[in-house]
């Protein structure tokens, strides 16, 4: 190549790499801007901006978090900055920063933080990852309405409690359809007629192939036996909801009752006669019988419908309750005893 | 004090002088000599003095060796900063992901540019290997040839280790399918999975071993080899290129021609690497649910011609068509010694249309092969022979007797041993990508959907 040429070519390659750093430069601010473009920073600029913090509210920018007994980080409040303002609970504060309002009664949002009720993702901060949103791998219905009742299966049993009544009637019609019959709850599945796979994770499906299932069986299974519930179900969407809501909430684990841990394990591990403790070794007052099936139907239900013989009632063959003498694993419905954990809060005492 | 200031004031302005003085010493800039100055700095040091001209063209090489150092580098970096905040711990593996995933500053980018340099790498390892090839730049070469074949593995095993670390519900299923593969591998393969994973499942056994491997050993290995690499191209005399006499060859300084052009492709890569991670972000699933595989089971990427295959014939693709691929590559430069056309792609002239027709030939016979296997009719007829048949009756059989048939034809209508290998060479790329291709394409139960099909994953 002769001289001058290659000095051009020279010259040009300067050129090219001057032009090649300048972008490298550009695409690093970029960088550095997009990342005060997060959405939490949005939001609270919003904030600030409505003024809504007053003149001692405005706390330093920043990700706040709850750190939760169960060791789990909740970053919600990073958006939803007034959420335990019990005076912001009006329509006039916008929607992310509204309070809670009465729902938390006990629920202390810095002890169990946000998504031990709520699902979704609480370390994220991109909304619709935090929010469980379809398509963002973590699917989460429990964020609406009357689906997050399945969340209080996480620690009490339905009905215990008020606010859960959507959940206590879905285990009732899981008794009630004999869905046990089939489907017993206990670890493994496959109870005594062996029929039904095993529910417990079932609550990952979507609800509407969930909702496919009840009304249809075949359509999801080709050949499936299990029969259509179609006539019990089709005119009562709410029914099918709550009993969806159940179903939901069998998948949810148990959270960690950091409160009263010490207490609920030393209970299940007294032995039987510190409570049982009548005549013979047979129960007094209504200590077996705080199952809040069998206390709701106390008028209808006699002992004999259940218990056969006087002595050790739970025996298989012993008892003359349909779920009872096949299938124990009904109990499951309510106490998850058959996961191997405590009975639940509320069914201890 | 008016003494102070003035010294001060002139070292000031003399700066920039003595900084050029510091970085060549005891030389003069007038009268330094171009060796001189490409032997007194280290980096420059790599490069020899003169380079040949033709080795300048962006085709000769695509500059692919050098990308492939940059994403190492890039890769090392960025790496080390996850390392700041990573747990490889079950527990908070994925949680630690998603902190630095949503709270972390830059640690979204950072996740995303290592993610992206990581693609990069296996991609740019991979048609770097190509090039060499396709090229014969391999040609006398035995040794360096062989610790580029390490490299790439190495590749393969750090993209593959470093799938897993998210710990979230795609990698581990990614994962558990893809060590699954290892069960294809006779006699040890059992063991072999056991001594990866650390049992027979994808666990915290697993995971920890995964880590140690993909932070200290394998890219300690790697950077060793690296530097090897880069030292036996030097020692063998540069880019390969036909033995001629040193005055038939036109070359050109180092400085700035082969610099300033490697400069100008760093930036370039650097830059897109960083635009495509601020506006591509790395994916993030839910946590890992061991009991319900809730995504589609696919391998990464780079594994999916294996798993194609494994999915006809678990003996054949999962062992003799890798083992047979290996073999001849590391037999390569040792079997195929013409001096003639190296350093250019697909040799002398003449022996091109061989390529061309292999090519051909061969995406025909893939497109036959995989048509014939997916018909119901085929696979249920397979289904009722005994074992030897159906494990031996497949496409990646049917693509290794065609690379055979190649090797053995192009050899004696071109008498080139060269030619042979090309031939051969093609068939295989063909049936490599073409298996990743249709891989990709599956759905459901491995069912083949084209792309502009819809399937979902529901119920």
């Amino acid at each position: 190549m002769p001289r001058d040429e290659l000095q051009r070519e020279h010259r040009g390659l300067r050129l090219f790499f001057l032009f090649a750093v300048s972008a490298l430069v550009v695409v690093l601010v970029l960088v550095a801007v997009r990342a005060q473009q997060a959405p939490w920073r949005v939001v609270q600029r919003r904030f600030h901006s409505l003024n809504l913090g007053g003149t001692n509210g405005k706390q330093p920018l920043g990700i706040r978090q709850y750190y939760t007994c169960a060791s789990e980080v909740d970053r919600c409040p990073s958006c939803h900055l007034g959420i335990e303002r019990r005076d912001w609970v009006t329509e006039k504060i916008p929607l992310p920063f509204r309070g809670h309002g009465p729902g938390l009664r006990n629920h202390l949002p810095d002890r169990i933080g946000c998504s031990a009720c709520h699902g979704g993702s609480g370390r994220a901060l991109d909304p619709p990852v935090a929010h469980g949103l379809a398509g963002t791998g973590g699917k989460d219905p429990l964020m609406l309405a009357p689906h997050i009742q399945a969340s209080c299966a996480r620690c009490h049993v339905p009905g215990a409690q008020e606010g859960q009544e959507r959940l206590e009637q879905g285990a009732w019609l899981y008794l009630g359809l004999g869905c046990a019959l089939c489907h017993p709850l206990t670890e493994g599945g496959r109870g005594g007629l062996d029929f039904g796979p095993d529910l417990t994770a079932i609550g990952r499906k979507s609800l509407d192939s969930l909702k496919t299932s009840l009304l249809d069986p075949a359509a999801n299974f080709p050949g499936s036996t299990m029969p259509s519930f179609r006539l019990a179900l089709e005119k009562e969407p709410e029914a099918i909801e709550n009993l969806l809501i159940y179903l939901e909430s069998l998948v949810l684990d148990r959270y960690p009752d950091c409160r009263n841990r010490e207490k609920s394990q030393s209970l299940v591990e007294r032995p039987c006669a510190d409570c049982h403790a009548g005549e013979k070794g047979q129960a007094i007052g209504r200590m077996q019988h705080r199952c809040s099936y069998l206390l709701k139907r106390a008028a209808e239900l006699r002992c004999s419908n259940c218990h056969s013989s006087p002595g050790p009632p739970f025996g298989p063959g012993e008892g003359q309750c349909p779920l009872l003498q096949q299938h124990m694993e009904a109990c499951a419905a309510c106490h998850d005893a058959a996961r191997n954990l405590p009975l639940k809060r509320g069914n201890t005492r | 004090m008016n003494v102070f200031w003035s010294t001060l004031l002139t070292h000031l302005t003399t700066l920039p002088i003595h900084l050029k003085r510091g970085l060549h010493p005891g030389v003069d800039p007038e009268t330094e000599t171009l060796a001189l100055r490409m032997r007194r700095n280290f980096l420059f040091h790599l490069h020899p003095v003169r380079v040949a001209e033709h080795t300048l063209k962006p085709t000769a090489t695509f500059g692919l060796g050098l990308m492939t150092l940059t994403l190492f580098l890039v890769l090392a970096l960025s790496g080390v900063m996850l390392m700041v905040y990573y747990v490889p711990t079950n527990r908070e593996a994925y949680t630690s992901t998603q902190d630095l995933q949503y709270a972390v500053t830059f640690g979204s980018f950072v996740r995303a540019l290592h993610r992206w340099a990581a693609h990069a790498m296996v991609l740019t390892a991979f048609l770097h290997l190509l090039r060499v090839a396709f090229c014969g730049a391999y040609f006398r070469r035995e040794l360096n040839w062989t610790i580029g074949l390490n490299l790439i593995l190495l590749t393969f095993g750090l993209a593959f280790t470093g799938y897993l670390l998210p710990w979230d519900q795609r990698s581990f299923w990614a994962v558990s399918v893809s060590t699954n593969l290892l069960d294809h591998i006779p006699w040890i393969g059992d063991s072999l999975k056991r001594f990866l994973l650390g049992g027979r499942e994808v666990g915290q056994a697993a995971l920890i071993r995964f880590y140690a491997l993909h932070v200290a050993i394998l890219p300690g290995v790697m950077l060793g080899l690296g530097i090897f690499h880069l030292w036996r191209i030097r020692k063998d005399g540069g880019l390969a290129r036909e033995p001629k006499a040193p005055e038939d060859l036109s070359t050109l300084p180092a400085w700035p021609h082969l610099v300033f052009r490697e400069a100008i492709l760093i930036v370039v890569l650097v830059t897109l690497l960083c635009l495509l991670a601020t506006f591509v972000p790395a994916p993030l699933g839910g946590a890992p649910d061991i009991h319900n595989p809730s995504n589609l089971e696919k391998t990464p990427w780079y594994f999916l011609w294996l798993q194609e295959m494994v999915s006809y014939s678990a003996p054949v693709g999962g062992f003799i068509f890798p083992g047979v691929l290996l073999m001849s590559l590391l037999l390569l430069p040792f079997l195929e010694r013409e001096n003639q056309g190296v350093g250019r792609w697909f040799g002398v002239p003449g022996k091109r249309i061989a390529v061309g027709v292999s090519m051909a030939i061969s995406l025909f016979f893939f497109a036959l092969f995989e048509w014939i296997f997916m018909k119901q009719g085929v696979a249920s007829w397979l289904a009722s022979r005994p074992p030897l048949v159906r494990d031996l009756l497949n496409p990646a059989t049917g693509m290794l007797i065609l690379a055979v048939i190649h090797f053995v034809a192009a050899g004696i209508l071109n008498r080139s041993t060269r030619t042979a290998f090309l031939a051969a060479g093609m068939v295989v790329l063909v049936a490599v990508i073409g298996f990743t291709l249709v891989a990709w394409c599956r759905g459901p139960m491995w069912v083949f959907f084209w792309p502009w099909e819809e399937w979902s994953l529901a119920s």
